[in-house]
């Protein structure tokens, strides 16, 4: 292989080589039973960790309970000459989110089938304008997400049980929101995961793009009344939810944000189900804000992930500055 | 990738800046909140159990044709199986032949947005994903079409909606869409059954298209949903923006309601966020939407389209054929 010419067709891995990742053993306690004790407020627990590739710019990995993500950002690098658009005056960003094909219950095939071209492009909506594009003319900036394993619609979750026959009072709920939840969690994830990574390939942003997710239940009597009127029952606000709903609970609305929180702005945002209008627009406006304090919890680890890349920087400036000391310039 | 527009940077700072003044100015000098006037005729196509075909300035023309199969609920991984989310499938068509042509297959719908993947096999398949969410969602407390279309033990309808855009060079707006497959779902009928409801035999029906059954009650609700685009630049919001006032805004929304009750007041069943060109702002100035800023979005659309999809389904209904 490495006497052959390179291929340009492909992107090649370095010449050097990589080394696979090696994360100590944590597997003592079991993921699993840790959902059902979290209280509705609090979001599961993140693993973030930046620059483990080494063949691209930036990358992360992210972990979140079941959810298994990398993000490799590529470039930015120059707009290839084959492209249709030959210029562009700012960086053009391409985002790509595929699912490994073992990542579901189901398993999925090599090409992105339609749920997956559409999470690329709600995160390409959430990236696009955190990142100072006007100074990368003429380049583009790839961002990869690679999902390896995910919570996702599961046996009984997705389905019903033709055997319980169509008593379809029970089963009426069962598929609302359900894929929402699961893509949501996964987007939320693929959001902070791709700002930590962009951060650890030095591209310049406005602002780290942190991912929230929120879902609004309601008690499934209250649900079943007229429908009109549902918006009397006690509403139960779950941020970062499962994909099972809590006990008793009927799903209403599921809300997914990209979320600047320096300068307090929403970049991408995703709601998915049903609000009622009778007071306005408060109802959005709640599950909005529970996403948001959600995407802020994400924040402070994806803040963390960032400082890595610093601490790096400036520890390799220090080496290399030797005893003088000399000022530091940070960017990003 | 923003939709491709015509208007160099000069205009584009033009169209920001009059439309970010107080009042603002639109091009066409409409309201903000105003509305371009539609062509809407529906149940026109006579192998289809609902159609509709929407025209509307400069975001082109397209034909809905919705046709339902008798299907045996298909099992899975398991033989107890069903998955019911692929009981509706919607494709959005170029004709034409897509692929070629500036704004042709990419982007359609405005928030597929093409920048995913370089938008080389993008297709439409970003339009379709968010009408069948809001079509699904469009249910949420209580009431969901896929109950509608179960026949009866072990047999179900599947719905094919298939929309053809017929100006493979426009840029459609998600109205355009949207309001096509309201429509035309509005409009869609089906035959009635014969056979008992709980028997797992093959389901019969009646030949007699005078006893069909609607889709939609159109006595009931809620209606179909329906998508709106709304863009913000400054602090002003407007509704049913050209495709030239997509490209000078700073951001933008597709948010899903549906018809709640007679009076015309509406739920939210989705919400997105749509690709604007950001093109005539300064660099460094608004990069997403602030809260507040949502919220007028959003009750600008509410307030405003109640009335719009009453009226749309009005028109509808005076024109079915049962009418």
């Amino acid at each position: 292989m490495a006497a052959k010419a390179p291929d340009r067709r492909r992107n090649n891995p370095p010449s050097h080589g990589t080394t696979a990742p090696v994360f100590l053993s944590t597997s003592a306690d079991a993921p699993k039973a840790q959902q059902e004790a979290r209280p509705p407020g609090e979001i599961r627990k993140i693993f973030l960790r930046t620059g483990l590739i080494a063949s691209v710019t930036g990358s992360s990995f992210l972990e979140i309970s079941p959810l298994k993500l990398s993000v490799s950002v590529l470039g930015p690098r120059p707009l290839p000459r084959s492209s249709t658009t030959p210029f562009a005056a700012q960086a053009i960003l391409t985002t790509e989110v595929k699912f490994a094909p073992f990542a579901s219950t189901v398993r999925r095939g090599y090409l992105r089938d339609s749920s997956e071209r559409d999470l690329g492009s709600r995160l390409y909506q959430a990236l696009v304008g955190a990142i100072r594009r006007e100074l990368y003319p003429k380049s583009r900036i790839e961002v990869v997400v690679t999902i390896l394993d995910s919570e996702d619609e599961g046996d009984e979750v997705n389905t019903i049980f033709m055997e319980e026959g169509k008593a379809s009072s029970e089963l009426k709920y069962w598929d609302v929101g359900r894929a929402e939840r699961a893509l949501g969690v996964v987007l939320a994830g693929c959001i902070t995961a791709a700002s930590a990574a962009l951060a650890d390939a030095g591209i310049e942003m406005y602002d780290l793009v942190s991912g929230g997710v929120a879902s609004v239940f309601v008690d499934e009597a209250d649900s079943k009344g007229k429908g009109k009127d549902n918006s009397v029952g006690e509403k139960l606000y779950v941020r970062d939810p499962p994909v099972a709903p809590p006990g008793g609970k009927a799903p209403l609305a599921t809300c997914v944000i990209g979320y600047m929180a320096a300068r307090d702005e929403i970049s991408e945002l995703w709601i998915s189900g049903k609000l009622g209008t009778r007071n306005g627009v408060t109802e959005m406006d709640e599950l909005v804000d529970e996403a948001v304090a959600a995407a802020r919890a994400s924040r402070g680890v994806l803040n963390e992930a960032a400082k890595e890349r610093v601490k790096f920087i400036v520890g390799k400036a220090q080496a290399t500055a030797g005893a003088e000391g000399k000022d530091v310039e940070m960017t990003g | 990738m923003p939709p491709p527009t015509p208007l160099s940077p000069p205009e584009l700072s033009y169209l920001f800046t009059s439309l970010s003044l107080s009042p603002p100015i639109r091009p066409d000098l409409r309201a903000a909140t105003q509305f371009r006037p539609i062509i809407a005729e529906c149940s026109f196509l006579p192998h289809c159990n609902g159609s509709s075909r929407i025209c509307m300035t400069e975001a082109g023309e397209c034909i809905v044709g919705i046709k339902a199969e008798v299907e045996k609920d298909t099992t899975s991984k398991y033989a107890t199986v069903v998955e019911r989310e692929k009981w509706i499938e919607i494709s959005v068509e170029v004709a034409g032949g897509g692929a070629s042509g500036p704004g042709s297959g990419v982007g359609v719908g405005g928030i597929s947005g093409a920048g995913g993947a370089a938008g080389r096999d993008e297709g439409d398949g970003g339009a379709a994903v968010w009408l069948k969410e809001g079509l699904l969602a469009g249910g949420a407390a209580g009431w969901s079409i896929l109950d509608q279309l179960v026949i009866s033990k072990g047999w179900h309808w599947k719905l094919y909606i298939d929309v053809l855009l017929l100006t493979p060079t426009s840029h459609p707006s998600p109205l355009l869409l949207s309001t096509a497959v309201n429509m035309a779902l509005d409009s869609t009928y089906m035959p009635k059954l014969t056979s008992p409801h709980d028997v797992d035999d093959i389901p019969t029906f009646s030949d007699d298209w005078a006893i069909s059954v609607p889709l939609y009650d159109p006595s009931s609700f809620p209606r179909p949903p329906m998508s709106l685009p709304v863009i913000a630049i400054g602090d002003n919001v407007f509704l049913d923006p050209s495709v030239a006032e997509v490209a000078a805004a700073e951001v933008g929304l597709v948010v899903t309601i549906t018809l709640t009750d007679s009076a015309g007041s509406c739920d939210i069943v989705g919400v997105r966020g749509m690709e604007v060109g950001r093109g005539g702002g300064k660099e460094g100035e608004r990069k997403g939407i602030n809260r507040k800023l949502l919220r007028k979005m959003v009750t600008a659309c509410v307030t405003e389209a109640g009335e719009v999809i009453k009226g749309l389904g009005e028109a509808t209904h005076k024109q079915m054929f049962r009418a």
